[in-house]
């Protein structure tokens, strides 16, 4: 080992590196998407003050918040092999890890969106909900024609932030034998002893891909506001 | 025709509506004045039920729902069958002109889209409003926002149009585009329109019945000239004097 820092091999191994984007990404998506959706419900079933539901929401809520994500990504990848496996099923390991990291992220990025979107549903005029019923909307319909696209719509910077944090956590889930860029880069570490040029390679990468978001965020709230705003 | 029967309303321990009975016959205008705090906006909610009664019987034209017991499907039978004008006009804040009117067309009353869209323009051209058809909520005055809300209202041609004091948050200046397009519908879509305002005026010229509410009774009923001429009832008199005054 000559050099302190080869910046040849950091620029060699980025291509490696950024191959495995697509799992981050792919994750991210995911999780996301499913986390909105349960977010929405979760926040609903507050508002509505559901009965005994929005108890277990709130529980819920305060557990995602309370524990670290690597508790929780331990918790269910780790724990929730025994559970099935209680219940009678069969091999539950041979469920692809990545499945388990779908379901952990779209239930820890959902708590959070709940909070999220509570904030922003709440911050739609109420006017707005009634005269969707004054008009004979089903409750659904309100929320979905009406209320939630306002609501969404003031939402955006904060799901943005929240997409941002999805993203970096999907870092620590090669804890739980995903094999992405983190532990694409272990592994090349092991080899090379270069650790240093591998994980500047991958701050880069994760530096891009949260500017991306940013920048993606910022458009739609530009273009938003330009069309409309609940402003009156 | 619709007819409310014994309305009563309580919030915690203040009783706000205390047995309000009123007849609208179809196609008329009912003008219901009184003081601030008389009941009069919770009655016209108690109505569509955004503010459900708690005991009181309402007859819309053959069908009668009891107030205190009705189920959801009633409701929404009776939402569909009404109509709400808002004293600070509640448009869809995510919608142009156009679709704010065209929304409960599609969506509660299943028609076609090009049919929906050519009964919305019609009622945008009623109330003057086509040529902001695709302006969004927020690039309308207040006045503009109102008249929208007025179209919004009347496509779906409800057995009745509820207004709850729809010019009182318009600049002074606005007031008069509103009740001039409120005026033109109750002649020209003969409308059954209850109408709670301050405009004494549009009482006067366009009502056909007055209901003076205060404290949560109706104190007085009758033809324009015959309340607000000469109003038998002393309360009636001294909340009209206010007015005669300015
Ligand atoms: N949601 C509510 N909760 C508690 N009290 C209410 C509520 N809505 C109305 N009230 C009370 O009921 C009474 C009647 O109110 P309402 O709004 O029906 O009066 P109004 O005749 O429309 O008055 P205004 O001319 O000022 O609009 C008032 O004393 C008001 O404080
Ligand atoms: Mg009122």
């Amino acid at each position: 080992m000559g050099t302190i820092f080869s910046f040849e091999y950091m620029i060699k191994s980025f291509p490696t590196l950024l191959s495995m984007v697509d799992v981050t990404i792919l994750v991210t998506v995911v999780s996301e998407f499913f986390a909105i959706i349960l977010g929405c419900i979760i926040a609903l079933t507050r508002i509505n003050a559901i009965r005994l539901l929005d108890k277990v929401c709130a529980v819920y809520v305060s557990f995602i918040r309370g524990t670290p994500f690597l508790v929780q990504l331990y918790l269910i990848c780790f724990g929730m092999p025994q559970v099935l496996n209680y219940f009678g099923m069969e091999n539950p390991r041979s469920i692809p890890g990545i499945l388990y990291v779908f379901l952990v992220m779209s239930l820890h990025e959902g708590g959070y969106i709940a909070e999220i979107m509570r904030g922003s549903i709440l911050a739609v005029d109420k006017g707005q909900m009634e005269a969707a019923k004054s008009i004979g909307m089903t409750g659904y319909s309100a929320y979905t024609r009406v209320v939630l696209p306002q609501a969404f719509r003031m939402a955006i910077p904060a799901l943005g932030n929240n997409v941002v944090s999805t993203l970096k956590s999907t870092a620590l889930i090669f804890n739980v034998g995903v094999v992405d860029m983190m532990r694409r880069a272990e592994l090349m570490g092991s080899f090379s002893y270069r650790h240093l040029e591998l994980y500047i390679d991958i701050a880069v990468i994760y530096i891009c891909l949260c500017f991306l978001v940013q920048l993606g965020t910022m458009m739609l709230e530009r273009c938003t506001r330009m069309k409309n705003s609940t402003v009156s | 025709m619709i007819k409310l029967e014994n309305f009563h309303k309580s919030f915690g321990s203040t009783e706000v509506l205390k047995g309000v009975s009123i007849e609208v016959p179809t196609g008329s205008v009912t003008v219901i004045l009184g003081p601030s705090g008389s009941g009069k906006t919770t009655l016209l909610r108690s109505i569509n039920f955004l503010e459900p009664a708690d005991k009181g019987t309402m007859i819309l034209d053959d069908k009668v729902f009891d107030m205190a017991a009705a189920s959801k499907k009633e409701i929404l039978e009776v939402r569909r069958n009404t109509a709400m004008v808002f004293q600070n006009y509640n448009l869809f804040a995510n919608m142009t002109a156009l679709e704010n009117v065209k929304e409960g067309l599609v969506l509660v009353q299943k028609m076609g889209r090009y049919e929906a869209l050519i009964k919305a323009e019609y009622y945008l051209e009623k109330v003057g409003m086509i040529n902001r058809e695709h302006f969004y909520p927020v690039q309308l005055s207040g006045g503009q926002q109102q008249r929208v809300g007025i179209a919004r209202a009347l496509a779906l041609n409800p057995k009745v149009i509820l207004f709850d004091e729809p010019t009182s948050a318009l600049d002074p200046e606005l007031v008069g585009e509103v009740l001039e397009i409120m005026k033109k519908i109750a002649k020209e879509e003969n409308s059954t329109m209850i109408v709670v305002t301050h405009e004494i005026g549009f009482a006067r010229d366009v009502a056909d019945q007055v209901i003076f509410m205060e404290g949560g009774v109706v104190v007085e009923t009758g033809e324009p000239r015959d309340i607000i001429e000469n109003p038998k009832e002393e309360r009636t008199r001294k909340f009209l004097a206010r007015f005669s005054n300015r």
